[in-house]
């Protein structure tokens, strides 16, 4: 599935509701609103979202090979809680608002939990090589890019709206009834829209690669090391290890992987640990005895507080409560 | 049609851009295709020779979309298909849309300041980007207007700072085509939601030409610096011999609202932009707008964006937990 039509009609399916007009309703049990696709005159897909839920909602994407790039606006408000899952890395809000824009690629796992009470207004546009070279000088764009996918450092992974980008959100989503060329309004703030994300993210990159006066190569080095990290979650090779195998001096090692991912290695580890396990009780076919034991812990009450202390809630909590797909 | 004017003018062309040598005057023309297959034209300049333009008559029916700011220092004439005849005001600044159905010849003195956008489409882009077919009634009204008269929107505040905003864009920036071409985007945009509003009560022009003209130079002279005071409606009305309630009524219906707070508008909106870009503090930016009271100036802006100027300043890059 690598349309918004597609995506829009497969939810449809899964909740028993007709798919007209390319427009997703929300039936009066679920929630109120609608998502619709709309095809801009330039050759874009954009998905315009805006709805409250009256129960919780999971969406889940699994990764597609093809290399596409989805730019998200998410306005979300009354949330009790929210989680969106990108890969090993996790978004996550609690009671309050979240907002943000920011950039996935389709080579990603996505899941995006939000719970009842929540309105979202959300603007999004899938965007391919093809576009990028076009518009953003891709041969520059190529290394932005693929180091903003790559760091996961907090600071770096969302854009605030912005006063500009706030208006443009607003407009998009309430557009003048007597407007007369509604898609090319439409086409000219979402163009807008991208342009002020990856203005930011230029900017952004230039002021990083001052502050972290890392080469290209020891990205990639950090990354592999990642990788290294993350092949074994039940159980963590030691930091002399993989300092050895990176041939870097530990502290080296442990200063630079802090700068790349945002964390200290155990903790990166850990959270990733726990995120494998909130994945496999989420499955839904083993018990937290079994996941536990798969995730190393030969003591369950140990996982059950290491997980309780990443999600603030127990393994057999999560259990316990219901979501809709 | 660039590299033939090159030709002539015995400059050479440097990628897609035109400049002027020292001995023929400043500036450059610049002409490129955007992504979504407008091709537009980009100058600012000033030349020290006189002119003559003529672009003759072609068959395929292409619409050219024109934002023109001139100053002109002698005369800048236009003779539309060999006979009529259009002679340009001291300032003019105005958009307006032809079509190469028309032969036409430039004649303009040297000395003129030139700084304008062009865009070039045809049928089918239209239709494809605007949804406006060939044969729309609106848009035959309006290009028969154009035959028949100068037919423009004078450019305001609002079509000004898109225009800036492109003048303003380094060739080098990687988003160059990004920004340029949502910028060009905005002025369609604009201007043909313009003309269709416009045509829906039809103001079949009240107001002279001359009258339309010389408005443009008050706006000009409205805008010109935001650190003095404004001139008063009565000084503008002073210096151009005309009363100060008729200068009201026409600087309204043109510019779509009153004077001042025409002004006021333009102002903000030049307050707003230099809090996002990070550059200003908030008391720079309400010291550069001519307020020597801060609080008034938290107060104006409140009334236009809702928000307090200090509210843009902050600098919030982390937006997860």
């Amino acid at each position: 599935m690598s349309t918004f039509s597609e995506i829009l009609q497969s939810m449809c399916e899964k909740m028993d509701i007709p798919f007209e007009d390319d427009k997703l309703i929300f039936p009066a049990t679920m929630g109120a609103g609608y998502m619709k696709a709309v095809k801009l005159p330039n050759g874009l897909e954009a998905l315009i979202g805006d709805f409250s839920l009256k129960q919780d909602l999971l969406i889940e994407r699994s990764r597609i090979n093809k290399e596409f790039y989805v730019f998200i606006c998410d306005r979300i408000t009354g949330v009790k809680k929210m989680i969106v899952d990108i890969d090993k890395d996790r978004l996550e809000k609690k009671d309050a608002e979240f907002s943000a824009m920011y950039l996935l690629s389709f080579l990603s796992d996505l899941t995006q939990f939000t719970t009842s009470g929540a309105h979202v207004s959300t603007v999004r546009v899938i965007i391919n090589k093809d576009w990028m070279a076009k518009y953003l000088k891709m041969d520059e764009l190529d290394d932005v890019l693929r180091r903003y996918l790559a760091l996961k450092s907090k600071s770096i992974h969302v854009r605030d709206f912005d006063f500009d980008s706030q208006v443009l959100m607003d407009e998009i989503l309430n557009p003048d009834n007597d407007i007369l060329i509604e898609k090319t309004f439409i086409q000219n703030r979402v163009m807008l829209l991208l342009e002020n994300f990856f203005a930011w993210l230029y900017q952004q990159m230039a002021v990083m690669e001052m502050n972290i006066k890392m080469t290209r190569d020891e990205i990639d080095q950090i990354s592999e090391v990642e990788n290294q990290l993350l092949s074994n979650l039940s159980q963590a090779p030691t930091i002399n290890q993989l300092a050895r195998q990176a041939a870097m001096s530990p502290s080296k090692l442990k200063k630079q992987f802090k700068d790349v991912f945002g964390l200290p290695i155990y903790e990166y580890f850990q959270k990733n640990r726990m995120q494998k396990a909130r994945q496999l009780l989420l499955e839904g076919n083993r018990s937290v005895k079994a996941v536990g034991m798969e995730m190393g812990f030969s003591n369950l009450s140990n996982f059950s507080l290491a997980f309780k202390k990443e999600f603030q809630e127990l393994p057999s909590e999560l259990l316990k409560s219901n979501v809709l797909t | 049609m660039l590299r033939d004017i090159a030709h002539k003018l015995g400059t050479e062309l440097r990628g897609d851009t035109l400049y002027l040598t020292p001995e023929q005057g400043e500036g450059y023309v610049h002409a490129c295709q955007l992504p979504n297959g407008l091709s537009i034209l980009i100058t600012e300049n000033c030349c020290n020779f006189d002119m003559l333009l003529h672009r003759k008559q072609i068959g395929d029916c292409f619409y050219v979309l024109a934002f023109d700011e001139i100053y002109i220092k002698h005369h800048l004439i236009e003779i539309i298909n060999g006979h009529r005849e259009v002679r340009y005001p001291p300032i003019f600044a105005g958009a307006y849309l032809n079509t190469t159905y028309f032969d036409r010849v430039y004649i303009a003195s040297k000395g003129n300041g030139v700084r304008l956008v062009k865009c070039i489409f045809d049928t089918r882009w239209m239709s494809k980007y605007l949804g406006i077919k060939k044969d729309d009634q609106v848009l035959k009204r309006y290009l028969a207007l154009r035959a028949k008269n100068l037919n423009f929107e004078s450019l305001d505040s609002e079509y000004r700072n898109l225009l800036e905003d492109i003048f303003n864009t380094d060739p080098q920036n990687p988003m160059f085509n990004t920004i340029v071409e949502n910028r060009v985007m905005m002025l369609i945009e604009r201007f043909f939601t313009q003309i269709f509003q416009k045509s829906s009560h039809i103001r079949s022009l009240q107001i002279r030409q001359d009258d339309v003209y010389r408005m443009m130079e008050i706006e000009k002279e409205l805008m010109q610096d935001y650190s003095k005071n404004a001139p008063t409606v009565e000084e503008l009305a002073g210096k151009h011999a005309m009363g100060i309630s008729k200068l009201k009524r026409q600087f309204k219906q043109i510019y779509g609202k009153p004077v001042f707070e025409y002004y006021q508008k333009s102002r903000m909106t030049k307050a707003k932009d230099m809090l996002i870009s990070g550059e200003y503090t908030v008391k720079e930016v309400g010291y550069k707008l001519g307020y020597q009271n801060l609080s008034n100036f938290a107060n104006a802006f409140k009334k236009e964006f809702a928000v307090l100027p200090s509210s843009l300043t902050k600098k919030s890059s982390v937006a997860d937990s």
